[in-house]
């Protein structure tokens, strides 16, 4: 997996992120793509693929919906870099563990997301964030293990492989 | 020399600070300069929205595929529809009633040389084309712009009530900002009865709350408000049902939560109200 590869990657889920994704919501959720891209290449591959794009698209994710410019940007490449540092102590192919680092990525995302935005003035009520939270977690839990086993399957040809990443 | 091996060290603490700072640095920037995103930023979003539009009508496509699979309940929304239909019809034959009345009464204020404040308003209908994904907000980009005439703060509608307004715009495309996601006041008052004005603004929690400059007004739970006229937004535009009222004697003001109209997951088209000059 290239940084060309990543760009199309990141580039496709913004797109269905913003258009299509909408109308498979859960009770009106949908899954954060480009934080599930950001964790789940964060921990698979020693590159920085999921910080570098993390943060391209995280700019475009604040200048395309957000009135102040860097929060996503800002949140995506510290969850990134804290991963990628994890990489290292984690038994990656344990799904157990995936799914806690996915989970705790969310609530780490929700409540620097909440506090940057009261920061700069805007209301966000925060028992209303807190609410949301947990069917946000679930939702984009299960993606990032299902998008992890899609991409190990993708990568690891050959048995020798999982060492190389 | 200390310092320059303590530096050379901690390469990758400092590269991160360093980045750290230039995103607060950016934030800060952003945040004192409003919500102007400049050339590249109108440039992105440009391309991006011609590249969501198409992707926005396969979604709709798919909505509406699906939507065989529901006639029952289509059915049911079909004849429940009907029943509307047939109560507007009486409340048309109403309304003749009062418009001939109203033009008595504007052939008495021409008699009388007053001069009403008349703005003109244009129109102009475009289709989402792409909304927040992250849930955060209700945020979304219409496929109309400055080639149409639209501005910023113009206000933004469906058939159901007031959406928000326009907080950016470009060639092609303009960005509309829910009310339900800002604390910027509207000013409002009751349908049934206008002399009662009122100030709401969004609450944080998906919901707008506001309060009567009067206490004494007179509001129930279920009454129907629309704006005043008065601010950004023209007159008449149906704001949602109040949810709760709750008087504060200390304040001597009389606070309302008001659930909007518009289900903001589902907008798929919208009207934008632009003042011509």
């Amino acid at each position: 997996m290239g940084y060309v590869v990543c760009f199309f990657t990141f580039l496709i889920s913004f797109l269905l992120q913003s258009t299509i994704l909408k109308n498979v919501a859960i009770f009106g959720i949908t899954p954060d793509l480009i934080l599930i891209l950001v964790v789940t290449l964060s921990l698979l591959f020693h590159q920085k693929y999921g910080i570098f794009y993390g943060v391209l698209f995280g700019f475009i994710q604040d200048i395309y919906f957000f009135q102040i410019i860097g929060m996503s940007a800002m949140i995506y490449f510290i969850i990134g870099l804290l991963i990628h540092e994890m990489r290292k102590l984690l038994f990656r192919e344990n799904m157990f563990a995936v799914a806690l680092l996915g989970g705790g990525a969310v609530i780490f995302d929700h409540f620097m997301f909440w506090g940057l935005n009261v920061l700069f003035g805007v209301n966000y009520g925060f028992l209303y964030m807190l609410q949301k939270m947990p069917g946000r977690m679930v939702y984009n839990i299960v993606i990032i293990l299902i998008v992890y086993r899609f991409i190990i399957a993708k990568v690891i040809k050959d048995k020798g492989d999982r060492y190389v990443w | 020399m200390y310092i320059y091996r303590w530096f050379l060290e901690h390469k990758k603490l400092i590269v991160i600070i360093l980045i750290l700072i230039i995103f607060i640095t950016i934030l800060s920037v952003s945040y004192v300069a409003g919500q102007k995103n400049g050339k590249l930023g109108g440039a992105t979003t440009r391309v991006l929205t011609v590249l969501q539009e198409p992707l926005t009508k396969v979604g709709n496509g798919i909505r509406e595929v699906s939507n065989v699979f529901r006639y029952k309940q289509l059915l049911k929304e079909n004849e429940e529809l009907k029943k509307e239909v047939s109560k507007l019809n009486m409340q048309i034959v109403g309304l003749k009633l009062e418009e001939n009345q109203l033009d008595e009464l504007k052939g008495l204020s021409a008699m009388l040389n007053y001069v009403p404040n008349q703005v003109d308003y244009q129109y102009v209908t475009g289709d989402v084309v792409a909304v927040d994904g992250t849930n955060w907000f209700h945020t979304f980009t219409i496929n109309v712009g400055i080639e149409h005439g639209i501005k910023a703060d113009d206000a933004v509608v469906t058939g159901d009530g007031l959406v928000g307004r326009i907080y950016e715009t470009g060639k092609g495309w303009s960005k509309v900002v829910s009310v339900i996601d800002e604390s910027n006041d509207v000013s409002f008052r009751i349908a049934k009865n206008v002399q009662f004005l009122g100030i709401a603004g969004g609450n944080g929690k998906g919901m707008l709350e506001g309060y009567f400059i009067d206490p004494e007004a007179d509001v129930i739970s279920g009454d129907t408000l629309i704006t005043s006229g008065l601010g950004l937004y023209p007159e008449g535009i149906v704001l949602g049902k109040v949810e709760n009222v709750k008087k504060d004697n200390d304040k001597l003001i009389k606070a309302v939560t008001i659930k909007p109209n518009v289900y903001f997951k589902n907008i798929q088209r919208v009207m934008v109200i632009t003042k011509t000059e």
